[in-house]
């Protein structure tokens, strides 16, 4: 009976323990804030807050406070505050919580706003994306299969369950962020920089400041870690950085978008069709899929017939039809240069995000019989 | 030496991996629900369809926006959203309204609206 009710408490205590590691979390969990708490009086006590002239405290909270206010409407449930710790290294590190440590060595080091705004903006990012909770599900998981694993072999389950919440604080620090929420926090970085108005390039000059070098200790944060390389980072950061400016001066507004797909359309350059589409569309359509596309194949044939009817070149217009919550209609009605008349008219809707106004789905065609 | 009569320990595996298969189908279950169909079509004071309407879905206490539209020819369509409560917002130059739906199980919900 013994053996049996132990069977049971245990595979009813697996069934709990991965139902709970894989419930949502919405919100800042009791563990995160413990740990955030943990650490910061950790990296206080160690080293102390920095001191800094009013100009340059002044300096670097105006460019926190901006950054800030934009990252929390991506994360409203965060309430960001940033400390700066006297040591005189080159690192950064996200503690969670919405806490945020920057060292006084790189503080120093960084004499210009776009690069000091690449560092917040990075530690932002690890806010946002929540991966301090990620770090801490993986752990938990981890260490849940350790304590099973004590409670097959030696059958003190309860010490176990004990250690997993004392020891997670301690692996984040140690472990630091996964290659994935390293290169997620980049791009954040870069777009949270141009959205608060801060040039993107900054990130790719930090990259420079932190492969120069000087005093760093791997173990005091993660901006400095061994991954992603440094040279691969900064030539995803090029690139990144490069569709960022690219999309700015291509997607600005409904009517830009509208008028780079109608451009695509009319000189049949499907790359410029497929660069107008949104990320989440592109994520689940490549280029060569768009080639098939029923309705981007119907609407090639309308401009063909019309085209041809018409002996001449095919000129378009564009109308704003409707704007909500960053969302747009755009109207492109396609005519005849020579009589001026309408002979196509698609409707296209947009979505702003971090590229600019993209297309959520293909043009349709108004009155289609 | 003496053997140890395994049917009782058999029996009582056997009761445990039911239950735990029992919890295991009760997770999944939980974790369906049904979906259904959501139409709407929008008029003008004329009585002639109107294009150009923003219809946003929202959850019930308007936390999130789960997906958006324009109306063209005068409808909008959402396919396969997970019965229960929503709100819609409807957007067009002139007005806005807002309202509540539900959404059941394999239904299709239609709805007519005169845009003022």
């Amino acid at each position: 009976m013994l053996k049996y009710s132990k069977s049971f408490s245990t595979i009813l205590f697996i069934i709990s323990a991965l139902f709970l590691i894989n419930l949502p979390a919405d919100a800042v969990s009791d563990l995160e804030k413990e740990i955030a708490k943990k650490n910061l009086v950790k990296y206080q006590e160690e080293y102390g807050l920095a001191y800094l002239e009013a100009t340059a405290r002044n300096r670097i909270y105006n460019i926190f406070d901006r950054l800030s206010a934009e990252a929390a409407k991506d994360a409203r449930d965060l309430n960001f505050k940033l400390y700066i710790v006297d040591a005189p290294v080159l690192n950064a590190a996200y503690l969670g919580d919405g806490n945020l440590v920057l060292f006084k060595g790189l503080v120093d080091r960084l004499k210009d706003d776009n690069q000091l705004a690449a560092v917040i903006a990075h530690e932002l990012g690890h806010g946002v994306n929540n991966d301090i909770e990620e770090s801490i599900n993986l752990i938990q998981g981890l260490q849940v299969g350790g304590v099973l694993f004590e409670t097959f072999t030696k059958g003190n389950r309860y010490e176990g369950i004990l250690d997993v919440a004392g020891n997670i604080g301690l692996n984040l620090l140690e472990k630091g962020y996964s290659r994935e929420q390293e290169r997620d926090a980049d791009e954040y970085s870069v777009s949270l920089s141009e959205r608060a108005g801060y040039d993107s390039y900054g990130a790719i000059e930090l990259m420079y400041i932190l492969k120069e070098g000087g005093s760093n200790d791997t173990r005091l944060g993660e901006l400095f870690s061994s991954h992603p390389n440094l040279d691969n980072r900064v030539d995803y950061l090029k690139d990144l950085v490069k569709s960022f400016k690219d999309a700015k001066e291509l997607y600005y507004s409904p009517i830009a978008t509208a008028r780079a797909l109608a451009q695509g359309i009319l000189s049949d350059n499907l790359e410029m069709v497929y660069g107008s589409y949104w990320n989440k569309v592109q994520g689940n359509r490549s280029l060569n899929q768009l080639k098939n596309n029923k309705n981007l194949k119907q609407i090639e044939e309308r401009i063909v017939i019309i085209s041809l009817d018409n002996f001449g070149e095919l000129g378009y217009t564009l109308e704003l039809r409707n704007q909500v919550e960053n969302t747009a209609r755009v109207a492109i009605s396609f005519y005849d240069d020579n009589n001026q008349q309408e002979d196509l008219s698609l409707a296209i809707d947009l979505i702003k995000d971090q590229y600019g106004w993209k297309l959520v789905r293909d043009p349709r065609i108004y009155n289609l019989k | 030496m003496k053997f140890r009569d395994r049917s009782g320990d058999d029996l009582k595996y056997k009761r445990v991996f039911l239950i735990m298969i029992i919890l295991l189908l009760m997770t999944i279950l939980v974790g369906c629900e049904g979906q259904g169909d959501l139409k709407i079509i929008t008029y003008d004071n004329q009585g002639d369809l109107l294009d150009d309407v923003y219809v946003g879905l929202y959850s019930a206490k308007y936390e999130q926006r789960l997906d958006f539209a324009y109306t063209i020819n005068g409808e909008v369509n959402f396919i396969g959203l997970p019965s229960g409560i929503y709100r819609v917002k409807l957007v067009s130059w002139e007005s806005s309204e807002e309202l509540e739906i539900q959404i059941k199980d394999g239904e299709s919900t239609y709805l007519k609206l005169k845009i003022e």
